[in-house]
């Protein structure tokens, strides 16, 4: 088991060196960072001097090598905007995220993977047909305009929800649910979706087995048959689905929050690619994509647990 | 009145008029007509017959596992008194498992992968016993089962995976679990079919033992009249979902009342080898194999290597033109793997193979166009071996134009083949899906014929046919190779049909051939011990003889 | 000769029938079609018949709501929101059609290669793994914010996204053919690889990519309405549905239909597609009649 984790950590270098690299690149060709930094008005030897001190007279290999070793420490750089440190920029806006992360992760399998496996527990049935369509629907609202759409009911209309904004938890657990709400619920509805969707193509797979029909011929009641055979066997595609679906949830984080004003990474993005704030959006990406290689290799050591054929 | 009078005891089950209907639209209407037949206890009941005769739908309706596209619409099924066709899902319920056992053909498939092996022999135990605490913790009950079939070391085995154990073991947990609290009866559906013979001969043995110790009656699910022989006090024979025939399994193999039955048990190889033709010592060889080896690389990592697996192992074989020679083996044999070889579909690690033949009609010059033309292949699953996307002419004429025929004249040729192997010259414009499985082989035949090979190879190629399509196939090929001069290296793991097409015979075992020789000399007196363990193994060996 | 080319003229007669029976029952496949034609005909008389200039301003019916004489109310500006919507219609459109087939083309040369050349592949789909590890939108915005928003760095960006997905079933298919009886008796009549690949595997993978192309293209649609929306997709000026709602973000508690009116429209034709996709997949799929047995 140690051992399966370590090659799935090994594994993952090489994305993680891939991603490294298109990330740095793609610093070099937003341009020349001086140039940003210190204006148009910047006088040759002002420059040379600023080049020599951030190093980018050097070689592009050693260039990387420094950048990457920095980033392993945390030292994402300097904002072009704000001249603050990107990673303090950022880690001030991580609360909004995580929270609004881990409620839509939970929220969404909490109601998802029971839809799925009754849609296929009710296969060819009006119920089934309901459950699909609505996920067909799901897939097509973008989340932006299902956001819209709760502001404009629960807030505007109904005045049951805070419009917009976030409080964080030191104010408080009940305030900090009451923001949540809306903004989970809205970057939900594509999760939901999807995780439902194949929870429900998985159980209906795993339905059609044969030691389905093992379990049924010794008697078992379909609950038991559910619980024990069809969730059990089902679980490594609805595990799988998860861990790719982060990233719609990263996706998700970067329209809802922009949507519902909450102060988080996503915000964040938007507000320095419009300022064209080149080290932070870095950061974010970088930040984004190791979270998803991350998660998803958690989640391959969570399958290896659930499926005994996949640890050898 | 003078059955009673035979069978003192009540019987386990009655099947009274049972009627199965298909969903519209379907080849026929009923699945299962007017089916009626008794089992009493201590009795094992064989069901025979072909694919989509109605054997397995009518276990299944027993056990209230039929698809729900299916219905029973007419006749009872009595279990002790009762109709099992009325009484409700959680009566039904408490009978599965309990009085009602079941074990199916796939064993690979049969348990559930993400559960350890004991605890599945123990749901059956959870389902309808309460379990007390010390029981659950100690499991005597699950060891002692697995240690009734024969499970070597139940206490380890117990914490296996399914996939961690080998098909005759899963098919004995899966018995285990139909056993665990003495059912009435015992319904076993093809349950030996994915086995080797050898296994297969264990787990007949298994059964029988089990059901002579306790008062288990046994409904036998099977196509193999050999497996009837070895195992079955009565026979039930269906066709079309109707009973053509019913009696005491001697009666009914020696002298079968109806003309299905009596043509199914002639389409059986017999145990005679055919012709024995003579072949002349001055005949050429074709294929001559030296020391061949295949091993596999397991999948290791640069810091742990594991030993390759040798799949072939220092083999060697010689074919003379005109021969055909029969590979026999079971599963992981490795006899697939010569065929591959000699095929030039995966390289060997060692080893020579040598085809001669004359290349007076070769056009293109490559050596591989050179093999293919010498070298042609019969694959087993006739569904799978021509493209289901292009028509049976395009896969026809692919080889040949390959070869630089030009397309008239390739249409041409594929016309006349088609009807050398007994299909219309029109089939070359129809698609895959719309012939039989038999069809189907006959226009995988008349495809590798168009590349006018030397040497044929059959890899299991009848093994997916019904017995009397077999031996169709069977006589085509023994026609082809009179008619055409071919070699046909056969490679199958049925006993019976390699004693009746082949001249000489060689048996792998292990990736090894542990014995080669003439066939009558092999089958009549096997000097190697496998050969000798592989024969007797076989179902119904010694009784057509 | 005669008999043959007569009986492929049956083949060809008998095959189709079955396929316009599965037509005719295939609700999701004809339902999506006739909403996606209705799209294309409001494209062309939007573009022909000028039913409203969308860059008519007319400055006393600002953020008119919804009514009448505007369907979907007004903006800022008193322009007519449906008119922009109707104009929206070909560029949103042909964003998506753009980026799936680009996706997909990428994507099949690339699984293609991985799957039939086992050499490449490691190389190959370490670099997909690594494309997938990046969320869609950031791949977008990055691309975006460094070439400069145009239609092709738009395509381009949301194209980049799909091709791992792509790639991945076209090799897994590859893969299992690889293994199919019927592609080994090629090998044994002498096919060389290029034509396995091309007459065997493809045509085998065509269905399955047609079926993800939809959704693909319905994915690329929504991605480009998110850009734009957020203010990192196409330029402005470009009526897009996207850029229409961006327009209506600050005004949303006054004037709501800004952006809900043309979001019901976007997720109305992206439904369609998706319905299509659905259709198309019952339509391919053999299962479908297995199920029906």
């Amino acid at each position: 088991m140690l051992r399966f984790i370590f090659y799935r950590l090994l594994g993952a270098i090489p994305v993680v060196g891939l991603v490294s690299i298109a990330v740095f690149l793609f610093l070099r060709m937003a341009g020349d960072p001086v140039a940003s930094l210190l204006g148009e008005n910047a006088t040759a030897q002002q420059v040379a001097e600023i080049r020599h001190a951030m190093g980018l007279d050097r070689p592009v290999m050693m260039q990387f090598l420094s950048w990457i070793l920095h980033v392993f420490q945390g030292d994402f750089g300097i904002s072009l905007v704000t001249h603050e440190p990107v990673w303090k920029m950022v880690s001030e806006r991580l609360g909004a995220t995580l929270s609004l992360s881990l409620t839509t992760i939970v929220f969404s399998i909490l109601v998802a993977v029971p839809l799925g496996l009754f849609a296929a527990r009710h296969r060819k049935n009006w119920i089934d047909r309901l459950i699909v369509s609505f996920c067909t629907a799901g897939f097509s609202v973008p989340t932006f305009v299902v956001g819209y759409l709760l502001v404009w009911l629960f807030s505007i209309k109904l005045q049951w929800l805070p419009a917009q904004g976030y409080a964080s938890l030191d104010r408080g657990v009940g305030d900090w649910i009451l923001h949540l709400i809306a903004p989970t619920i809205a970057m939900s509805s594509v999760f939901i979706v999807l995780i439902a969707r194949i929870t429900r193509a998985g159980a209906i797979e795993v339905l059609n087995e044969d030691y389905i029909r093992t379990a049924r011929a010794i008697g078992a009641s379909e609950l038991r048959v559910f619980r024990l055979f069809v969730l059990r066997n089902a679980a490594v595609p609805i595990v799988t689905i998860i861990g790719v679906g982060i990233g719609i949830v990263l996706t998700g984080v970067v329209v809802t929050e922009t949507v519902f004003n909450l102060p988080g990474v996503g915000r964040l993005t938007i507000e320095s690619v419009l300022a064209r704030d080149f080290p932070v959006i870095q950061c974010v990406i970088m930040l984004f994509s190791f979270t998803y290689v991350f998660i998803n290799l958690a989640v391959d050591i969570i399958y290896s647990l659930l499926d005994p054929r996949i640890r050898n | 009145m003078t059955e009673a009078a035979a069978c003192p005891q009540k019987p386990v089950l009655e099947i009274r008029d049972l009627s199965i209907a298909l969903p519209p639209g379907s080849d026929r209407a009923f699945a299962v007509e007017d089916v009626s037949f008794t089992i009493h206890p201590r009795e094992i009941v064989c069901v025979v017959g072909e694919s989509g005769s109605g054997k397995s739908v009518t276990s299944f309706a027993i056990m209230g596992l039929l698809a729900s596209a299916l219905k029973p619409v007419g006749g009872e099924i009595l279990f002790s008194g009762r109709d099992l066709l009325k009484v409700s899902p959680a009566e039904l319920r408490e009978l599965r498992g309990n009085r009602l056992s079941m074990i199916f053909q796939e064993p690979m498939t049969a348990l559930s992968p993400t559960m350890k092996v004991g605890r599945q022999i123990e749901e059956v135990l959870r389902i309808h016993t309460r379990m007390s605490r010390a029981e659950r913790r100690t499991r005597t009950r699950t060891l002692e089962l697995m240690r009734l079939v024969n499970i070597p070391s139940p206490d380890l085995l117990s914490r296996r995976y399914p996939h961690q154990l080998s098909g005759g073991q899963r098919q004995r947990i899966m018995i285990a679990m139909a056993l665990a609290l003495e059912p009435a009866l015992l319904i076993a559906d093809e349950p030996t079919t994915a086995l080797d013979v050898t296994t297969q001969a264990q787990i007949l043995e298994q059964i029988k033992q089990i059901q002579q110790r306790s008062n288990t009656a046994v409904l036998f699910v099977t196509h193999d009249f050999g497996v009837v022989a070895d195992i079955a006090d009565r026979v039930v024979v269906m066709q079309h979902g109707k009973i053509v025939e019913q009696g005491l399994a001697r009666e009914v193999l020696q002298s079968p009342s109806s003309d299905y039955t009596r043509s199914l048990l002639a389409a059986i190889p017999g145990l005679h080898n055919r012709q024995s033709r003579a072949l002349a010592c001055d005949v050429p060889e074709i294929l001559r194999i030296d020391g061949l080896s295949k091993s596999y690389a397991s999948v290791g990592h640069f810091l742990r290597r594991h030993a390759p697996t040798h799949a072939v192992d220092n083999v060697s074989l010689t074919m003379r033109r005109g021969e055909t020679l029969a590979i026999v083996g079971e599963s992981g044999s490795g006899k697939s793997t010569v065929a591959r070889c000699v095929c030039g579909l995966i390289d060997p690690t060692g080893g020579m193979i040598e085809i001669k033949g004359s290349n007076r009609n070769a056009r293109t010059g490559t050596l591989d166009i050179e093999r293919h033309r010498l070298v042609q292949m019969i694959f087993q699953d006739p569904n799978r071996s021509l493209d289901p996307r292009w028509t049976v002419g395009q896969s026809m004429i692919e080889g040949m134009r390959n070869l630089g025929v030009s397309r008239p004249q390739a249409i041409e040729r594929a016309g006349s083949l088609m009807e050398k192997v007994g299909l219309q010259k029109s089939a070359l414009g129809r698609y895959p899906h719309e012939f039989s499985g038999g069809q189907r082989q006959r226009i995988c035949i008349a495809r590798a014929l168009s590349m006018e090979p030397q040497l044929l190879i059959a890899d299991e190629a009848v093994s997916a046919l019904d017995v009397s399509v077999q031996a169709q196939v069977l006589a085509l090929l023994a026609r082809l190779q009179h008619e055409m001069q071919l070699s046909i290296l056969f490679i199958t793991h049925d006993l019976r049909v390699a004693v009746q097409i082949s001249d000489s015979i060689a048996v792998m075992h292990q990736g090894r051939v542990v014995e080669h020789g003439p066939a009558l000399e092999i089958f009549s007196n096997p000097r190697h011990d496998y050969s000798r363990r592989l024969f007797n193994a076989a179902p119904g060996w010694n009784w057509t003889d | 000769m005669i008999t043959v080319a007569q009986n492929e003229n049956n083949a060809a007669g008998v095959a189709p029938k079955a396929w316009l029976r599965r037509l005719r029952n295939n609700g999701n496949l004809l339902l999506g079609a006739a909403v996606l034609i209705l799209f294309l005909i409001v494209m062309v008389l939007a573009h022909l018949l000028g039913a409203a200039d969308p860059q008519a301003m007319t400055t006393s019916e600002r953020l008119h709501p919804p009514s009448l004489q505007h369907w979907f109310g007004t903006d800022r500006l008193g322009r007519d929101i449906y008119a922009r919507v109707a104009f929206g219609t070909s560029a949103s459109l042909a964003v998506g059609a753009a980026a799936a087939a680009l996706g997909c083309i990428i994507g099949t040369i690339f699984g293609l290669a991985a799957g039939y050349f086992r050499s490449i592949d490691m190389l190959i789909m370490r670099v997909m793994d690594g494309i997938m590890a990046i969320p869609g939108i950031m791949i977008a915005i990055a691309t975006i914010s460094v070439a400069g928003a145009s239609i092709t760095t738009v395509v381009l960006a949301i194209a980049v996204h799909d091709v791992p997905r792509i790639a991945r079933l076209v090799r897994s298919s590859v893969l299992s053919m690889r293994e199919e009886p019927y592609v080994e008796a090629a090998v044994m009549l002498g096919s060389p690889s290029w034509s396995i690949v091309l007459r065997h595997m493809l045509p085998g993978i065509l269905a399955s990519l047609a079926v993800l192309g939809t959704y693909v293209a319905a994915n690329a649609m929504l991605l480009e309405a998110t850009l734009s929306f957020l203010g990192c997709g196409l330029p402005p000026d470009i009526p897009t549905w996207g850029n229409i709602m961006a327009d209506g973000r600050i005004l949303f508690r006054i004037a709501p239909w800004i952006i809900l009116f043309p979001g019901a429209v976007l997720a109305f034709a992206v439904l369609a597609i998706n319905l299509l996709g659905d259709g198309l997949r019952d339509q391919f799929d053999p299962t479908t009649e297995k199920t029906m047995r």
